[in-house]
């Protein structure tokens, strides 16, 4: 009764004043977004179109006299760029390593600990640490690990008798890419373990009670009753995970530096070789733009998947 | 009763993968802060074995070659800037996106939403040559700005968390003559306090621990960051092994020590923030 008296008050005041309290408003909405504006808009906006606008030149980006247009001559040129294909197969590589160990692994654990195994919270604990440290220092610390003679994996190998399977892990160009990616998924296992965890509370125990009752099998069970709830967050898990890949940067920065020839090359790693080792600004832009178009796509087939599958539901 | 009672594995099969991850984790961190003690040789000779003496001079040789009073003094001070001047300027946007009506709002909002979908690595360069362009170059200044205009998350989580608040609270407190900022400051703030604290947490470490920015950005060590003055340091003392083993002692705990502290608040705060982005 009271609450209804009291919008019932409000909206009267409101009409009287209606037309002034629009004009504030208006007034009042751009005041308060302006700020944020300004800095979004300068060096986010801003930048992005300053990346289209280059990748249309051919520029060293020292003075501007030396910039030349060259229309969609430098994404001609990166259609035919081997070095830039390798790059972008490395990222779906290390997008596909991403998926199955960091996504799928993360919901296993996830179902584990949600069963309400002993030491639950230690092993969340555990599992997020990494996220709160630096990708430099996680880095660094990897280099020691998979270093040839004196790293650790090696010596725990010979220990073992495994002498056979060492390998110069970063200096061999087939296990350099992986083992950067897995540096990388350690860093963000336990945020997806987390989310998988927080989904998967959101399971109604009378609906898993009642599906057992009736006897249904436990394939049935993941798929009918457990996946439709944690949809939403699998998604999330998924889409992070993906674009993660893509972006794929410091790791292989600190580890590798895109080598041993260019067998850990990414995107990134070869956008950043272009532009400052080789001054090729206009190309790198176009490296970037591409980039961007790739997330975009996978950002919107995302939205599709998830959007169509509520409808379906 | 949970889901995991119709799990096909096994409480044994459980902790096997639960430890073995635990120590893929644990493991390096431990050897890290075993081999700090040792001379450069022992580290690479005698990986595996126990320190003998308790020596802090790999640790103390490190902070003053790496210079790591600054780098921490910077790191620090961009940091909380930086996250400050995030919660004020979106906090204030959010709102008005939440709450008020004026035209354009919507496109507004979209335009905010769509940096959602541009990752930093390809504002990086462009963003470099307009740095440079302002006479920005090599500056803090320049990396505070950047950080600044990280919007879109902020927005977007501060927005929702606005929309919940009960606007029957919001009429009444205009009724006793409270204006708009007001309203803002001493009615939404403080219900939305969580959501705050949560955007806090998470952009302080995306920042903290950002190294894309910062190495394109800065050259001078003097106005370096953690991140980037462990690799500037990486690149300087590549045999070194008991300087490298003190930088990363020194750029790893910290955070984990702040973390073990909060652990309960970080990881609830980025649970929110990742299942509602």
């Amino acid at each position: 009764m009271t609450a209804l008296a009291i919008t019932g008050t409000a909206g009267g005041r409101d009409r009287i004043g209606s037309r002034r309290r629009r004009l504030l408003d208006g007034l009042a909405g751009y005041g308060l977004i302006a700020p944020a504006g300004v800095f979004y808009l300068g060096f986010q906006v801003l930048p992005i179109l300053f990346a289209f606008v280059l990748s249309f030149f051919d520029w060293n980006g020292l003075n501007l006299a030396s910039a030349r247009f060259i229309g969609v001559g430098n994404y001609v040129e990166l259609f035919g760029d081997e070095s830039f294909w390798r790059s972008v197969a490395h990222n779906l590589l290390a997008v596909v390593l991403i998926l199955v160990i960091q996504c799928l692994g993360s919901f296993i654990l996830a179902a584990i600990i949600n069963a309400g195994i002993r030491g639950g919270r230690f092993f969340q604990l555990v599992f997020f640490a990494p996220m709160v440290v630096s990708t430099v220092a996680m880095g660094m610390l990897a280099i020691f690990i998979f270093s040839p003679s004196q790293g650790l994996l090696n010596s725990l190998l010979r220990d073992l008798g495994l002498g056979a399977l060492a390998q110069p892990w970063l200096g061999s160009p087939t296990w350099a890419l992986p083992a950067v990616v897995i540096t990388a998924i350690l860093q963000n296992f336990g945020l997806s373990v987390l989310m998988f965890i927080s989904g998967l509370g959101q399971v109604s125990p009378d609906m898993l009670e009642a599906a057992e009752i009736d006897g249904a099998s436990q394939a049935t069970i993941l798929w009918r009753i457990v996946f439709p709830v944690i949809r939403p967050v699998a998604s999330v898990v998924f889409l992070l995970g993906i674009v993660s890949g893509f972006r794929l940067f410091d790791q292989v920065y600190v580890m590798t530096s895109g080598g041993p020839y260019h067998s850990s090359d990414t995107i990134v790693t070869y956008l950043y070789s272009i532009a400052f080792a080789g001054n090729r600004v206009g190309y790198g832009n176009a490296i970037g733009v591409v980039l961007f178009l790739i997330l975009l796509i996978v950002a919107v087939v995302q939205l599709k998947l998830t959007r169509g599958g509520r409808t379906n539901d | 009763m949970k889901f995991a009672r119709y799990a096909p594995w096994t409480k044994v099969g459980s902790y096997v993968w639960l430890c073995l991850l635990a120590i893929l984790v644990i493991a390096p961190l431990a050897w890290l802060t075993m081999s700090v003690f040792k001379d450069s040789n022992a580290i690479v000779t005698t990986p595996f074995s126990l320190p003998t003496t308790l020596s802090w001079q790999n640790v103390v040789d490190a902070w003053n070659v790496g210079q790591f009073a600054t780098l921490f003094k910077n790191s620090i001070l961009i940091t909380v800037v930086s996250v400050f001047g995030i919660l004020i300027l979106e906090g204030l946007a959010a709102y008005a996106f939440a709450r008020l009506n004026f035209p354009g709002r919507n496109i507004w909002f979209v335009i905010f939403l769509a940096g959602q979908f541009v990752p930093a690595q390809i504002i990086a360069l462009p963003s470099f040559l307009q740095i440079n362009a302002l006479g920005l170059g090599d500056t803090q200044m320049a990396l505070i700005l950047q950080y600044l205009s990280w919007a879109p998350f902020a927005v977007l989580f501060l927005r929702a968390s606005m929309m919940a608040v009960p606007r029957e609270i919001e009429e009444a407190a205009m009724i006793d003559g409270a204006g708009r900022l007001r309203i803002l400051f001493q009615v939404i703030l403080p219900m939305c306090r969580s959501a705050f604290a949560t955007v806090g947490t998470i952009y302080s470490l995306w920042i903290y621990n950002d190294f894309l920015f910062p190495l394109i950005y800065v050259r001078s060590p003097e106005n370096a960051t953690v991140p980037l003055g462990l690799s500037q340091f990486q690149g300087l003392f590549t045999t070194f092994w008991g300087y490298l083993v003190g930088a990363i002692f020194i750029a790893v705990w910290p955070p984990l020590i702040i973390y073990g502290l909060l652990s309960r608040q970080i990881s609830s705060r980025f649970i929110a923030g990742g299942v509602k982005a």
